[in-house]
Parts: C-alpha cells; structure tokens; sequence
C-alpha cells in the first residue's frame, strides 16, 4: 500500500514537471550533462516502457529508447518552456516510433531478408522458461490487449495508451500528439466507451485484481 | 426522509466525468455526489483501468540497458543539426532544380535568343518604315482625304511654272 503511494507520489512529480525538473531541465538545456543524467535516470523506465507497449519486443525497446534520450540530448537546447519536458519527450518517442513502424514496413515490402529477420527477433524473456506461468498470463495479457487495440482507431489506441499505461495528463498527450485538447477528449470518450463494451478484458481484469 | 429518486447517470455520462468533471452538467455532479450506484459505477470503471495500467507495467520489462549518452557536446551545426535527412532531401531537390535551369540556360536559351534577335530586327524594320511613312505623310489616313494630299500628283509644268528652274540643269543634261 505504501509502496502504492510511493509510486503515485512520484507519478505527480512527474505529471506536473515539478520546478526541480523545471531547473534540472535548464541546466540540461545549457550543456550540464549531469543534469542531463538525472533526466535520463528520471524517464529512462518511463520511455522504455512506452515503447515497449507499442513495439513488443524487448530489444527493439532497448535500442529506440536509446536513440530517443540521445535526440533528447541533441535537441534539448531547442526546446522552448523547460516545464514542458516530459510532453516533449514522449512526442519525440512517439516520433521515432511511428519512424520503426514505417522503416519495417517497407523493409517487409521490399523484402530484404536480412534486416526483416532482424525485426523479428524474439525477446528472450519469451522463449524463456523461467517462469512458464507467467510467461502464459503475459502473453494472454498481451494478445487480450492487441485485440482490444486493433478495434480503436490510430488516434483513439494513442490517446488511450498515453492516459491509462503512460499516466499522461489530458494536457500532456495534446502537447505529446500536437493535438487539442477538446480533440484528445473526443477521441478519449471513444476509446472508453469501446473499452466499457469489452466484456473479456475486463473480467480478466476482475480476475487480477 | 426524503428519498432520491433522481435519474440515474448513463453510462456515457459516467465515462464523461471520468474524462472531465468541468464539462459535466452540474445535476449530473450533484446526482453523483448522492448516489451510491452511480458512484459504484464509475469506481468500477476507474479501478478496471487502473488494473489495465498496472498490469501493463508488470508485464512490461524492466530496460536492462544503460542508456549512453554521445561524448562531448553536440555540435552546433545551426538549423542543420537532428535535421541530416531534410537538409539531404533539400540538397538533392537544389541539384535537380540547377539541373533543370542548367540545361534551359545553355541548351533551349540560345535558340531562343537566336530567334529573339531575329525578332527584334523584324519589330526594328518595322519601326523605322513607320517613321518613315511618317516623314513622307505625317497626317493620318483620315485627314489625308480632307487635305487633298492623297490625290495631289506633282504636275511637272506647273511646278516648271510656278519655280522656274535656272537652265543649268537642261544645260547640264544636254551636254551628257
């Protein structure tokens, strides 16, 4: 339970870019490379698991979480209110997400053997059977999710996945996706109403809680 | 006791106050406050997203990877820098458009400015034989018929008459 509060606490630090982000986020912009550290430490778990949600596989994670913090450190300078950050941030992986969908696309279309076998790499943690148990549970989860995912469209899966897996703010996924926030709402309502509808997934929820 | 027989909240509703308690009719507010059902609903609702959330992030893997920052500092290339891909795409468009322009100015331009010269001598000829239609008639077509000029032919012997000439030049020209 505490733990519990812990980590909502930490999640409204993090929702409202409290002023130490604002002033780590200055120093970052001015070439502090330490402080840079603290804001990769802070969101590193955070971006990882976004993208994780998005591409599925573990080592493609790893890899474009990387090259999201190093376009972050690149771009920092540019950005304009050090109290948008984290909206900044994720509109960056969003980014470079869409950009990994987009090259595996035509990587398949062209059919380069090579980079698409690549693509398809299994994350370890899958084929391992460490815990069969749960490894069952996780991919039910996912497969359950995918479903559900693949009933909403693009922008009604995206505001979806930034509110209820990454915690955003209304305000923050309407920075995040460029769009406004009346925009993020309508498409918000949508999601929820299909997901009330989805009786299967929220029994299974039912079961786990 | 007075008993609360409001309408309940549909679902819609309730999922609008999850969204944004602003934009939610104050009665729809008010009957939330008081009914337990309506509440209980929503309580559901929240708690089975919250359970979607947390399951996500415990399915989800911890990064194993230490993110590694570039050494030194980013180099300032301006504009130009996280931009490669578009200051390329707009490199390739410029060599095309010199391509182009390239090959209109030395290729299809000389033609054409053989034939603009021959133009203008045209448009020159035609000037100056307007000029010098002028000099012989300035008066227009129209006034030309008024004045008489158009029909006036030099009448040898009158012009004799009126200025006689000195003799020299029949002198002259019997003598050849």
């Amino acid at each position: 339970m505490r733990k519990r509060k812990e980590k909502a606490g930490e999640a409204e630090i993090r929702a409202d870019t409290g002023p130490q982000i604002v002033g780590v986020v200055e120093r970052a912009k001015e070439g502090d490379r330490v402080a840079f550290g603290s804001l990769v430490s802070l969101f590193h778990e955070d971006i990882f698991r976004m993208v994780y949600f998005r591409v599925r596989s573990e080592i493609d994670a790893e890899d474009l979480t990387q090259d999201i913090f190093i376009q972050a450190f690149k771009g920092v300078r540019r950005l304009k209110e050090a109290d948008r950050f984290r909206p900044w941030l994720f509109s960056i992986a969003m980014n470079r997400v869409r950009d990994f969908y987009r090259k595996r696309r035509f990587l398949f279309f062209m059919g380069t053997p090579s980079e698409t076998e690549s693509l398809k790499r299994e994350d370890p943690e899958q084929g391992g059977d460490a815990e069969p148990l749960r490894n069952l549970e996780k991919k039910d989860f996912w497969n359950q999710i995918g479903g559900f995912l693949k009933k909403l469209s693009r922008l009604e899966k995206e505001v979806f996945l930034l509110r209820f897996f990454d915690h955003l703010t209304l305000k923050e996924i309407a920075e995040t996706l460029g769009k406004g926030e009346s925009t993020v709402k309508t498409h918000l309502y949508r999601a929820l109403r299909k997901f009330r509808n989805e009786t299967g997934i929220r029994t299974l929820f039912g079961e786990m809680q | 006791m007075k008993e609360y027989k409001a309408q309940h909240l549909s679902e819609d509703a309730i999922i609008r106050v999850m969204i944004d308690e602003r934009e939610v009719a104050r009665d729809a507010m008010e009957h939330l406050a008081r009914c337990p059902l309506c509440r209980g609903e929503k309580l559901r609702l929240e708690r089975d997203l919250e359970a979607l959330g947390d399951a996500a992030s415990r399915f989800a893997p911890r990064p194993r990877k230490a993110v590694v920052l570039p050494q030194g500092t980013e180099k300032s290339f301006g504009w130009f820098a996280g931009h490669y891909s578009w200051a390329f795409a707009s490199a390739a468009c410029a060599v095309v458009v010199a391509f182009f322009v390239g090959w209109n100015l030395f290729i299809t331009v000389p033609r054409d400015r053989l034939t603009g010269i021959e133009y203008e001598m045209r448009k020159d000829g035609q000037f100056m034989a307007e000029v010098n239609d002028l000099v012989e008639n300035p008066l227009p077509e129209v006034y030309r018929a008024i004045a008489g000029e158009g029909y006036a032919e030099v009448d040898e012997d009158l012009m004799n008459f009126m200025i006689p000439g000195t003799g020299e030049e029949s002198d002259d020209s019997s003598s050849v």
